[in-house]
């Protein structure tokens, strides 16, 4: 180092030298831990997963474009009335970020709501049979049964509904969905043991598509959502949805069951199945809503608009 | 620095003084240029997913240490958690957004008031939320697109069994570091979501009314809270 051949200027003098070396590879040694950790942990997962989130990114891009060509000029910025004290500069931006948000945000997802007061009323029903009967027995089923085995009865219902999701995503001309939907269905009755077992994604690993239904088909058809519907116990839909049900009911091999109260134990099942694995989902939505019913309902859409775009 | 052959005429020392000052300055010139240029790079500012994800360990450490079993030592937890949520979470720009046009309404007073209590509202539920139902469940951070300047949008999911549950969250810095101004659990917006609520309250009420309903909520969640304990 050219600092120890300043021998002349006597061994005294050479710590301060010392001193600001010591600091300069402390502090290169944190940037270099920064920046690795950083690169290491982001793009190893970030790179792993980026060719799968392309798509996504793209089909979220494309409402962006339909809501700018609605609103033709952006929004005019909100006058900034700021209270007094508070930083100029910080204030400016936050209408700068929020007027961009504005410009781009996919619009609240509205549906006429015409049938407000009966689904006003069954929503309190459905609240009150989930808290006080569904949940119970949920919690109990779930205490009682061991989670191996409830997965293995999820999979199984899966795997008896993917001759419906086939159907929905050949009439929805997603063939690649299709394909693999049916390559999953012949894997996981065989391999899976009618079902059972999800042998297709752990030992062949072809991924579970989205799930399509007939709802989604329709509204891949260009067929308007209509009004929001709540019905007892199967909870919100809305009149293209309604249909879909219809024509999935129609579609599917659980319904075949004769009696019809057979089919009913059947399907009653697999929903008391499913809702062990989602206990305080629902609670967590409707607990922190200051008006559940809105809540619910725009969840509903939001989250039905979002399956329609898989 | 004796030379061979040394000349010591005091004009030649006085050059040699200078020339020895001037070398001695060197190696301190050198090490300061490179500090300047160390100096940015130590410094270099954490990613969004970097500081989302050091707030969420600091936030599950504090939930699972035991130290704070104790029911006394609850309101110590949770102001705790609440200084690391108000850091990360950007409960002005939240509020904002969750008003939407509806905020042209609000007088500066009742924006503030709005501001605060509906951050307490959503910080305290969601806390309550998580205190009950975690389990170790873990947090894996999938991807980090940009999608403008200053706004990222990171990915994330929990994984459980029954199912992950895809939970992205938008972030952006305006000069106070990367803060979240939205949460989409399965592609449902939060703030898409109340705003659906507020809009529909405010379409036959006053700003003034939200804000109480707001304020009932708190108490609401205040009483259910101590009859719990």
């Amino acid at each position: 180092m050219m600092c120890f051949r300043r021998e002349g200027g006597g061994g005294g003098r050479s710590w301060p030298c010392l001193l600001v070396l010591a600091v300069f590879m402390i502090l290169a040694g944190c940037a270099a831990e920064n920046q690795n950790a950083g690169q290491a942990a982001v793009p190893a997962a970030a790179g792993a997963r980026l060719a799968e989130q392309k798509p996504v990114a793209k089909a979220e891009r494309k409402p962006k474009f339909v809501s700018g060509t609605i609103m033709a000029a952006p929004k005019p910025k909100p006058k900034a009335v700021a209270p007094s004290g508070q930083a100029g500069g910080s204030q400016q931006s936050l209408d700068d970020l929020l007027a961009d948000e504005e410009a781009e945000d996919e619009p609240v997802v509205r549906v006429a709501d015409p049938l407000e007061p009966w689904n006003r009323f069954w929503f309190v029903f459905n609240d009150a049979f989930y808290r006080h009967v569904m949940n119970p027995v949920a919690r109990g089923y779930k205490a009682v049964v061991p989670g191996d085995y409830r997965s293995a009865v999820q999979n199984f219902f899966h795997n008896l509904w993917a001759p419906v999701r086939f159907l929905a995503a050949i009439l929805q001309g997603k063939i690649d969905t299709a394909g693999r939907e049916m390559a999953r269905f012949v894997v996981n009755t065989t391999m899976g043991v009618l079902g059972f077992g999800d042998a297709a994604s752990e030992i062949l690993e072809i991924e579970r598509p989205p799930d399509e239904d007939f709802g989604q088909t329709l509204a891949s058809w260009g067929i308007g959502n209509g009004f929001y519907i709540v019905w007892p116990i199967i909870g919100p839909s809305t009149l293209r949805d309604s249909a879909g049900l219809v024509g999935d009911m129609i579609a599917s091999p659980v319904w075949d069951l004769k009696p019809f109260e057979a089919a009913l134990g059947v399907r009653s099942y697999q929903y008391l199945n499913d809702a062990s694995f989602r206990i305080g989902d629902y609670e967590s939505l409707t607990d922190a809503a200051l008006d559940p019913y809105t809540a619910v309902r725009n969840f509903y859409l939001q989250y039905r608009a979002r399956e329609a775009q898989k | 620095m004796l030379e061979a052959g040394g000349h010591h005429t005091p004009a030649a020392n006085q050059g040699r003084r200078k020339q020895m000052i001037a070398k001695r300055m060197i190696p301190w010139l050198c090490l300061v240029l490179l500090l300047a240029l160390a100096w940015p790079a130590a410094a270099a500012p954490q990613s969004a997913t970097q500081v989302l994800k050091a707030n969420l360990d600091k936030f599950i450490a504090i939930l699972k240490d035991p130290a704070y079993k104790n029911g006394a030592k609850q309101k110590e937890q949770d102001d705790k958690i609440w200084e690391i949520i108000n850091q990360v979470f950007d409960f002005e720009g939240v509020a904002r957004r969750a008003l939407g046009r509806n905020w042209r309404r609000f007088s500066p007073q009742e924006r503030k008031e709005f501001s605060d209590l509906f951050a307490k509202l959503l910080a305290k539920t969601y806390i309550k939320k998580i205190k009950k139902g975690y389990r170790d469940e873990k947090v894996v951070f999938t991807a980090e697109e940009k999608l403008r300047k200053n706004k990222v949008l990171v990915r994330s999911k929990i994984v459980r069994r029954g199912g992950d549950i895809l939970v992205d969250y938008n972030m952006w810095n305006r000069g106070q570091g990367w803060r979240v101004y939205d949460v989409k659990v399965e592609g449902v917006s939060l703030v898409k979501n109340y705003r659906a609520q507020f809009n529909d309250i405010l379409l036959n009420h006053k700003p003034a009314y939200l804000i109480q309903r707001v304020r009932e909520k708190l108490a609401e969640q205040e009483k259910q809270k101590h009859k719990n304990q």
